[in-house]
């Protein structure tokens, strides 16, 4: 069925579980409609941003696409035009135009520049490493070889136990913590929707992170350890400690956003590895690419597939007159594959140079915990690359059902993996 | 051409130290500083391509005529 402006869909959860990104689609609208205003029934209307040049531009404009008007990623159906004014579930970066953003990111984030996170590379290392230890552990035959789904064995473990560490969460209760942000993010999804709807599934979710951090931070306030817990609860602004809604909301985005995001590019780049042998031989041959390859699964499986912006009074933006108010929705698989930006942009090349994809936003907003997303990659597949010879899929890929987050729940392969010595 | 770093935006990424290490440098305190802020025009290029890398975008490189 040939596509048309008037017919073609972004926002239905379903065909992203069955289809993936709708690439054919963000494509038909750069070269057609590259500033697209999405009117549905059903869907408060907004603008569909596809172009790498005005995610750019509006990303680089925080006073001029403002994050606090409404919650930046879900699609909101019309028939909540009345409650865009109500209180939102959480309050954290996500959803803080300045000056107050700049406040509320100075408290973290020297604890993810490049430097700091250079401290914890030892740790980072020897949890890929036993992560890969325990594949050997069930492997069998002579290669050994182990059946297993990548997302629960290998993909998702590596981020919660680093970002879990990182706040100091202790390693009992991280499988519920675990389960709470599939909830967060999957609430759209059957396997993860315990509530009558998403809705009510990701609020419950993310009513037990609150109370579960609010425990967390009593013992911090009492026995301060150098974790992220306590450097926020010791948080000054204005001399104020933070608000308790704040507070929780901060910690539901760090362990929400250090969770399910690089655990989909660690899958997603499993898979694009696999169905493009040369360049898995490529990188093994060439550890030195491995920086450059871990760009391209970024720019290639672009985990978060939109935030949104609304405009804080009239403007044009590409000829289009843009009213204050209105919505704006930042696809960033998109720019990543914007073909004014990248050469043969839906060619897996993990030699690409340069490769300034968006897969972290950038400006203001720009991803926290891109420096972390990176060394966990690194870590990762380094480790993969060293000791798995070959994988393939032994069963369907079965993916999220989200228009935020492009996530792989199920990924079930068989991995041969090279003699130990 | 005059080149800034907004030190409010500024992380200590270092994009731009790595790209263009004639322009800028990482100090301790995890901030970039310009190290010729009024650089000859042949450092052109490396000054916009450390502009565009900045993750933050805090980087401003005005050319003058």
């Amino acid at each position: 069925m040939a596509l048309t402006l008037d017919s073609l869909d972004l926002v239905n959860p379903e065909r992203y579980v069955s289809e993936g990104y709708p690439y054919a689609e963000w494509e038909f609208l750069r070269h057609r409609a590259p500033l697209f205003w999405y009117d549905r029934p059903n869907v408060r209307p907004f603008w569909a941003v596809t172009k790498h040049a005005d995610i750019i531009a509006i990303s680089r404009a925080p006073e001029l696409f403002l994050s606090s008007r409404r919650f930046p990623f879900f699609v909101v159906p019309r028939s909540d035009e009345g409650e865009r004014e109500q209180q939102l579930p959480v309050r954290n970066l996500l959803q803080m135009d300045l000056p107050e953003h700049r406040h509320y990111r100075a408290l973290t984030s020297s604890h993810f520049t490049p430097r700091a996170l250079r401290k914890l590379e030892g740790e980072v290392t020897a949890i890929a490493r036993a992560i890969v230890d325990g594949l050997y552990a069930r492997a069998r035959g002579a290669p050994p070889a182990v059946e297993c789904d990548f997302v629960l064995d290998v993909s998702a473990r590596l981020p919660l136990a680093v970002i879990a560490a990182m706040l100091g969460i202790p390693p009992e209760d991280r499988a519920t913590v675990l389960r709470w942000t599939n909830e967060v993010i999957g609430g759209a999804d059957p396997e993860f929707q315990s509530e009558a709807t998403p809705a009510e599934t990701s609020l419950r979710a993310k009513d037990d992170l609150f109370r579960y951090f609010m425990e967390l931070c009593e013992q911090r306030r009492q026995t301060p350890r150098e974790d992220l817990v306590s450097v926020l609860v010791a948080a000054r602004i204005n001399g104020e400690p933070l608000p308790v809604f704040e507070l929780m909301s901060y910690f539901h985005l760090l362990v929400v956003a250090g969770n399910e995001t690089t655990r989909n590019a660690t899958s997603g780049g499993l898979v694009a590895l696999i169905q493009n042998p040369n360049q898995w031989r490529l990188l093994r041959e060439n550890p030195a690419m491995l920086a450059s390859a871990i760009e391209e699964i970024l720019r290639w499986t672009s985990p978060v597939i939109q935030f949104t912006r609304t405009a804080a009074r009239d403007l044009e933006l590409r000829g289009q007159r843009i009213r204050e108010g209105e919505d704006l929705a930042l696809y960033y698989p998109s720019a990543n594959r914007d073909e004014e930006v990248f050469e043969a942009p839906n060619r897996f090349d993990i030699t690409r140079q340069p490769n300034p994809h968006l897969a972290f936003g950038i400006g203001e907003h720009v991803c926290l915990g891109a420096n972390l997303a990176r060394l966990e990659l690194k870590a990762i597949f380094a480790e993969l690359l060293r000791r798995v010879e070959h994988a393939e899929l032994t069963g369907p890929i079965e993916r999220l059902r989200s228009v935020f987050v492009g996530g792989i729940k199920h990924l079930p392969v068989r991995l041969t993996l090279r003699p130990t010595s | 051409m005059r080149i800034a770093v907004d030190l409010a935006l500024c992380e200590g990424n270092g994009r731009c130290a790595g790209t263009a290490p004639e322009l800028f440098v990482l100090g301790d305190d995890d901030k970039a500083r310009v190290v010729n802020q009024t650089p000859p025009k042949s450092l052109r290029e490396k000054a916009l391509l450390a502009a565009r890398l900045c993750p933050r975008q805090a980087i401003t490189v005005v050319e003058e005529t």
